[in-house]
Order: structure tokens, then sequence, then C-alpha cells
């Protein structure tokens, strides 16, 4: 690739400007980004000023890295590596075989050209409409202010019987939890219905797989496992993350 | 001849139907009733398709369901009439996803993050229950493609509708043969 002459130090006056300008919405991933600095500086792609990149991506990066999904984190530390592994090449004034980087930016250029085209399409389109959409609901023409709160009123006063209901322990969350655990380690990839067995006859299958689905939803959260459901009511898959 | 009588019974189904029908089970339906081949089944839908396009409607259909739904030439009065509000706010990482499950679909995740030089699981579940796209699974992977209720939502029948079509869909599907070639 062609690399520009280095420039050492930023322009920080720019750069702090551009700060508040962007906001993350008007990218869309580390190559977009990418290409919204190129074209800042008005330069070609094979002739990235990769010093002066390098600063800037960062600075975009530290402004909005809380607001980058965690899922993108790393695809965002990727392409700042691969400038960095660039920039310190253009520095030592090694030859590197990086052409990786450059090639993806140009194809990229037309994945955001397609964004372009579908953005404005989108823009001026017209909704076909469906029945369903109307679906809503008409309150008979004849009927007064007075009467709906009389109606309102019967509805609010009908009383609620509260059935008391005693808790007895059949299995604690945590245990479901670290049994869970216990299975992925030994099979990584399992279905939830072969995880709480099928015992359907216990009394207390249905609690049985309360708990256990908490205790899924519980890992989950804390990004231990993989969850897939293909449909409603379908079989759900758990998968031990990587 | 039962050929007219099912047309209206077709047609008044259709007319009634709050979503999306799907093809084989009006047809078994159909063929419970009255004696009818599946090729004469799609003759008649496309007659009707033909029909009511004088006063204002599309049947359309993605190949195995299909609806009738308003002209989208009509959209803006039928908005105002009904009092329709129509949210066309997408995200520009939104609009670049479905850019290329558009242009280039079926996509795996795998090949659209390739696109996009970024994790995209988020985005396509965002899509997904926004009900934007759609997905089948082959192979154990799933091909994510635009639903029926997303061409409906901006106004066309098909993809290939879209401007540009076979030159952006062949641009995008180049790039991703020349990374499977790597």
């Amino acid at each position: 690739m062609n690399l520009a002459p280095v420039v050492l130090g930023l322009n920080t006056k720019n750069a702090m400007e551009n700060k508040f300008e962007v906001k993350i919405e008007s990218f869309t991933g580390p190559l977009d980004l990418l290409l919204k600095l190129i074209e800042e500086k008005k330069l070609e792609i094979d002739k990235i000023n990769i010093s002066n990149l390098v600063d800037d991506y960062l600075n975009y990066f530290q402004n909005f890295q809380d607001k980058i999904p965690l899922e993108e984190l790393s695809d965002y530390l990727l392409i700042f590596a691969k400038l960095l592994l660039l920039k310190s090449a253009v520095l030592s004034k090694i030859q590197i075989q990086e052409e990786d980087l450059v090639v993806k930016l140009e194809y990229f250029v037309q994945v955001k050209e397609a964004r372009e085209v579908l953005r404005k399409f989108l823009k001026n389109s017209n909704t076909m409409h469906e029945r369903e959409s109307f679906l809503r609901f008409f309150a008979p023409p004849q009927i007064s202010l007075k009467e709906l709160e009389i109606s309102l009123n019967s509805i609010l006063n009908i009383p609620i019987e509260i059935q008391k209901i005693e808790f007895k322990e059949i299995i604690k969350i945590q245990e479901a939890i670290e049994r869970t655990l216990k299975i992925l380690n030994e099979i990584p990839e399992i279905e939830f219905s072969q995880i709480v067995g099928s015992n359907k006859n216990d009394q207390n299958f249905k609690k049985i797989v309360i708990a256990y689905f908490l205790a899924i939803l519980t890992i989950w959260k804390e990004r231990k496992i993989e969850v897939e459901q293909n449909e409603l009511f379908g079989k759900i898959f758990i998968k031990k993350s990587e | 001849m039962n050929r007219e009588k099912i047309k209206k019974i077709i047609g008044a189904i259709l007319f009634l139907a709050p979503k999306p029908l799907n093809l084989d089970s009006l047809l078994n339906f159909i063929t419970k009733n009255y004696e009818i081949k599946k090729e004469d089944f799609l003759t008649i839908l496309n007659e009707i398709k033909e029909e009511v396009k004088n006063i204002g409607i599309n049947l359309i259909s993605d190949g195995k369901n299909f609806q009738l739904v308003t002209d989208p030439e009509t959209s803006a009065l039928v908005e105002e009439f009904f009092k329709i509000e129509v949210d066309k706010d997408l995200s520009l990482a939104a609009i670049e996803t479905l850019a290329l499950v558009c242009y280039a679909g079926p996509l795996t995740r795998s090949e659209i993050e390739i696109l996009r030089g970024v994790n995209s699981s988020y985005i396509l579940r965002e899509l997904f229950m926004r009900g934007l796209i759609e997905r089948e699974q082959k192979g154990g992977i799933f091909y994510y493609y635009p639903s029926l209720d997303f061409l409906k939502f901006f106004g066309i029948e098909n993809v290939n509708e879209l401007p540009n079509f076979q030159e952006i869909s062949e641009k995008i599907k180049n790039i991703l043969l020349k990374f499977k070639g790597n």
C-alpha cells in the first residue's frame, strides 16, 4: 500500500471539534468509521495518512466506546490494532504486507453505496397497507362518557379473590444454575428439555422447569451461554459461549 | 361450472384475511370442497390479482403466502383517512444490513459480518424482532432474507424492484466470492 509521509502529532483542535459533531448513529461499524475519517481528510483510500488516522480513530473510539454494543467492540479493536501495526511499520520504516485493510475498505465502499441507495429508496417509499393495521377498538356511537364511567367502575369493583399459595421448596435456582453449568461442561451444546429431564409425571415437573428456565436466563445474562429458539414454544438450544 | 364459484370463494377469503395466507393450506381447503388442480388455482389467483388492481388493491406474494394489500400509490390519502402513522425510522446500521439482505440475500450471519466488518448478531436480532427479515435454516445455518412485511412496508412486491438491483446485487455477491476464494 502507498503510505503517505508520517505526520507526527495530531491537530488537536480539529479532533476536538469532530468529537462533538458525530453521533454514533452516523456510522455503522469500524470500517464505516474509518471511511468517514478518510473522507473527512479528502484522501483516496490507498493514500491514507496512517499516523493521523490512528489518532483520529482512537479519539472517536474513546468517545463512543460506551455506546458501541458490546458485541461490536472487538471489531473496532481489531481495526485499531491493524492501524497501530501500520503506523508502527511506517514509523520504523519496515515494509509489511498489509493490504487486507485497504481491500476491505474498498469493498466496504460498495456496501455503503448499496446502503445509500436503499436509504433513499426507503425514504420515498409508500407503504402497502393490510387489513390487520385497521383492527382497533370502535366504541358504539351512542355510548356516553357517563356510561363508560359506570362500566369501568363496575369492573373495578369486582372483588378479586386472592388465593393463598403455600411455597414449598423443590429446587433452589442456585442449585439449578450449578447443575446446568455442570451439564454444559460435559455436553457443550444441549437442548433445554434434556437438562430438565422428561419425568412429566413428577408432580413437581412444572416447578423444576421454571427453576431451570430462570437458571438459564441468569447464566445467559452473565454471557456464559448462548441460547437460541427458532419459533414460539419451539425447542430451546443452549450452547456454551466460546 | 365451479370455476367462477371457486374464484369468488378465494376472493372472499383473501378479502377477509387479516394476515398472509399460506398458498398450500388454502389450496388444500378448496380441494376438500371442489376439484381443482394447482395450476388452475394459481391461474385464478393471477386473474384476481389483475382484477383487483383496478380498485387500488394489490395481491402480493412471496411464493408461499399471499395477501391483499393497498396499492402504494394510494398510501398518502389512505393514511390520512385512517390516521395511520407510518414510522420508517431505521438506524443506518439497520439499513445497511437490510440492503445486504435485500440485494444479495439470502445471506448467513457470517457473510453479513464479512461485508459489514462488524459483528451483526445484535442488528439481525433487532431486524428479526421487528419482522423486517426472516430466516430459514439449511444444514444448521440460518439464511436471512427480507420478509413479506418488509416488502409491504416499503411498497414493493419483489426485491428486484429496488433501484439498480441487478448491478448492486452482482457487486455484493462478487465481494463475497472473493472473500471465500481467499
